[in-house]
């Protein structure tokens, strides 16, 4: 026995009483999908994968005041040092600490498309009618320790072997570069599936041809917020500054006793120099995705206030309707209606005022993921937020209802004659 | 059709207990018209109420065309009431919100009628109360007299075998409780039992038997036809409630 049509109609006659609540719902339901949609983008985010072994990672800055050293050799003997502390794995000077939020970034190309005014046989490259490849790409300079000191796995090629490193005080171009395999998806798509055939490639910085040595299964930028977080580049240079930085791995364990001490150890190998920041990896991605964090915080505590609200709308409305219709309940009770009747007319009427809702604000989600799309560059809202948050709608509303609908289910059929 | 029997209804609240139905006992025959007299506060609505199934009793035997209703759970409780009984109230009770149809829709709903079925019954009742034509008006836009019909209306459309009447003409003018009562003697000329209560004594004297309801026990009945001054309370000042005492202390 379906009582819809008689509830629709009586409810279309007090439109005023359910159009706050049916927006409501809607408003609900558009914001808290496309919330739940951004928390999870977010979550994703801050879940993926860095390829390193964060644990066992922490960085250091140098600062050196003193004239009276050779810089190049300085580095060398630190590095030595700082291999020998037990407990450390490796460590390498690099330019850029990965996911730390800063560092150097490059366009590497996958030709040399820039005209060339003396060379004519260059049109051997123009023939070809699309243009070059630029790809974003995060770079690290480093020596044959880096891969080591990152923990990174080496899926295809080979390391920089020692003569391929070039110092500062050297002058001849880089010739050679390991490369994160997302680069080679991005750079070469035909190669996906296959990117070990990566090796022996050539791209181009600054029309420099640069052969692809070794790839790396997955090693992040410093751009935690890049779309091009996973195509990174490592070039076999040091360069040679007063101001450097070094990325020790330790064993995990071991790790707060070797920061301890690596200062003093510095100090002691040569002191007219600063020893900055010592900050582990762990505590740099929670800095780097800090905003993202309060973010998904705010934004999950923003869920719960407008559940909340809902919740507390459609009890409210439920109980206005049970204390405006005490008689009316009399009145069917008294001609025939069983407590399980008058329960089954709350339910109804909120379960149409919730689907009035509903169906508003699936239509306001989808604009305001629009809104958000243009503003702010988000990802289509998938549906499946929407429907997750339409069944929460419905069973918050099934609960919320409930109570009011039993205590109107209690109101004696006797108010129907003892009332006036 | 009903008998009551050594019925005792007792309300209670913190403060006071108030007896409002006394060894009360009662037989109304198929197809009778009964009416109940008696002051105000005598207990006519509570013997009305239970007579009608909305109110449960303290103590005693209530048999409702042969079902002892006793011991009954709200379900079937709620199903008696609407497949036996009529209501009709002081103050019509129409659903504000719901248009005349749909009132009278609204017991054969709980009956479980198919859509056609209660379609020919609310068009045949409210045929019969002569306001066919205002199917579609909301009760607002309606007099008393008119509300009082729909409220009939209502009440016949399931086919009842028993009307209950609580002072159905308390809300009217002579001239719509004239119509009303018209109504209601058709109706039973028909064949359904009513059993109305009324203040009114002239009124009273439309049934074939009233009985007067005194402190919440009958006092005397009568076939109308045989004592025509069967009237003894009148006046409800003469015949103030003097046993709940509690209540009125209270
Ligand atoms: N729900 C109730 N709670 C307490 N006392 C009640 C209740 N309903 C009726 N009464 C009392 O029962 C007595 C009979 O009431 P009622 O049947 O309404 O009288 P009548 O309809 O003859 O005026 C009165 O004293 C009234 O105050
Ligand atoms: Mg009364």
């Amino acid at each position: 026995m379906l009582e819809i049509s008689p509830i629709f109609n009586a409810m279309m006659r007090h439109k005023s009483h359910a159009l706050l609540l049916i927006i409501q719902i809607a408003l609900t339901l558009a914001i808290v999908a496309n919330a739940a949609f951004i928390i999870e983008n977010r979550l994703t985010l801050m879940n993926r994968d860095s390829g390193l072994p964060e644990a066992q990672l922490f960085k250091f800055d140098v600062f050196s005041f003193g004239k009276d050293i050779d810089l190049n050799q300085q580095m060398e003997l630190d590095e030595t040092m700082l291999r020998a502390i037990p407990g450390v794995i490796d460590a390498v000077t690099i330019n850029q600490i990965p996911i730390s939020g800063s560092g150097d970034n490059t366009i590497f190309m996958d030709r040399d498309d820039t005209p060339n005014k003396n060379n004519n046989d260059k049109n051997l490259h123009s023939k070809s009618n699309t243009p070059a490849k630029h790809v974003h790409t995060g770079v690290y300079r480093g020596d044959t320790h880096t891969l080591n000191t990152l923990g990174v796995k080496l899926i295809a090629g080979r390391n920089f072997s020692e003569d391929e490193i070039i110092y500062g005080n050297e002058t001849q171009p880089i010739s050679v570069a390991i490369v994160s395999k997302a680069f080679i998806t991005t750079m070469f798509p035909e190669l996906k599936g296959l990117e070990q055939q990566g090796v022996g490639k050539l791209i181009y910085v600054f029309r420099i041809p640069i052969k692809i040595i070794g790839i790396v299964d997955k090693l992040q930028s410093s751009q935690v917020t890049s779309s091009h977080i996973e195509q990174t580049i490592i070039l076999p240079k040091i360069q040679t500054r007063n101001f450097y930085r070094f990325l020790i791995r330790t064993a995990a364990n071991q790790q707060q006793a070797v920061i301890d001490k690596v200062e003093n150890l510095m100090l002691k190998l040569y002191p007219n120099r600063v020893i900055r920041t010592p900050r582990t990896l762990t505590y740099l991605r929670d800095n780097s995705y800090a905003d993202d964090k309060m973010m998904t915080q705010l934004l999950m505590i923003l869920i719960v206030i407008l559940f909340l609200i809902t919740a507390l709308g459609i009890v409210g409305m439920a109980v206005f309707n049970v204390n405006r219709r005490r008689k009316q309940i009399g009145t069917r009770r008294a001609l025939g209606a069983s407590k399980g009747n008058i329960i089954r007319y709350f339910m109804i009427e909120n379960w149409l005022i919730t689907n009035l809702g509903i169906v508003l604000g699936i239509a306001l989600s989808i604009l305001l993921s629009q809104f958000l799309m243009q503003q702010f560059s988000l990802p289509k809202l998938d549906n499946s937020y929407i429907m997750a948050t339409m069944i929460a709608i419905w069973l918050l509303g099934i609960m919320a209802v409930y109570f009011p609908a039993k205590k109107a289910a209690q109101i004696s059929p006797a108010i129907a004659t003892r009332s006036i | 059709m009903l008998k009551m029997q050594q019925i005792n209804k007792i309300y209670r609240t913190e403060l006071v207990e108030t007896h409002a139905l006394r060894e009360f006992n009662l037989s109304v025959n198929e197809g009778e018209f009964v009416t109940v007299t008696g002051p105000s506060g005598s207990g006519k609505t509570t013997f009305l109420n239970i007579a009608g199934l909305l109110e449960e009793i303290s103590q005693g035997q209530y048999f409702l065309d042969g079902v002892n209703v006793v011991g009954l759970n709200d379900k079937e409780r709620s199903r008696l009431r609407n497949e036996k009984i009529g209501f009709i109230f002081q103050s019509f009770n129409l659903i504000p919100d719901l248009n005349l149809f749909e009132n009278v829709d609204v017991p054969l709903r709980y009956r479980g009628f198919n859509a056609k079925e209660r379609k020919r019954r609310i068009e045949q009742a409210l045929e019969q109360v002569g306001l066919a034509a205002r199917m579609k008006h909301l009760p607002a836009q309606l007099s008393g007299g008119q509300q009082q019909r729909v409220a009939i209306a209502r009440a016949l459309a399931g086919e009842p075998k028993f009307l209950l009447a609580d002072e159905p003409t308390g809300n009217l003018d002579s001239l719509m409780a004239r119509q009303v009562m018209e109504l209601l003697k058709n109706i039973n000329k028909q064949g359904t039992t009513i059993v109305m209560v009324t203040h009114d004594a002239a009124l009273a004297r439309c049934g074939q038997r009233n009985i007067q309801i005194v402190d919440g026990q009958v006092c005397d009945f009568s076939l109308y036809d045989k004592n025509p001054q069967a009237s003894a309370f009148e006046n409800p000042q003469t015949a103030a409630s003097t046993t709940t005492t509690a209540a009125s202390i209270a």
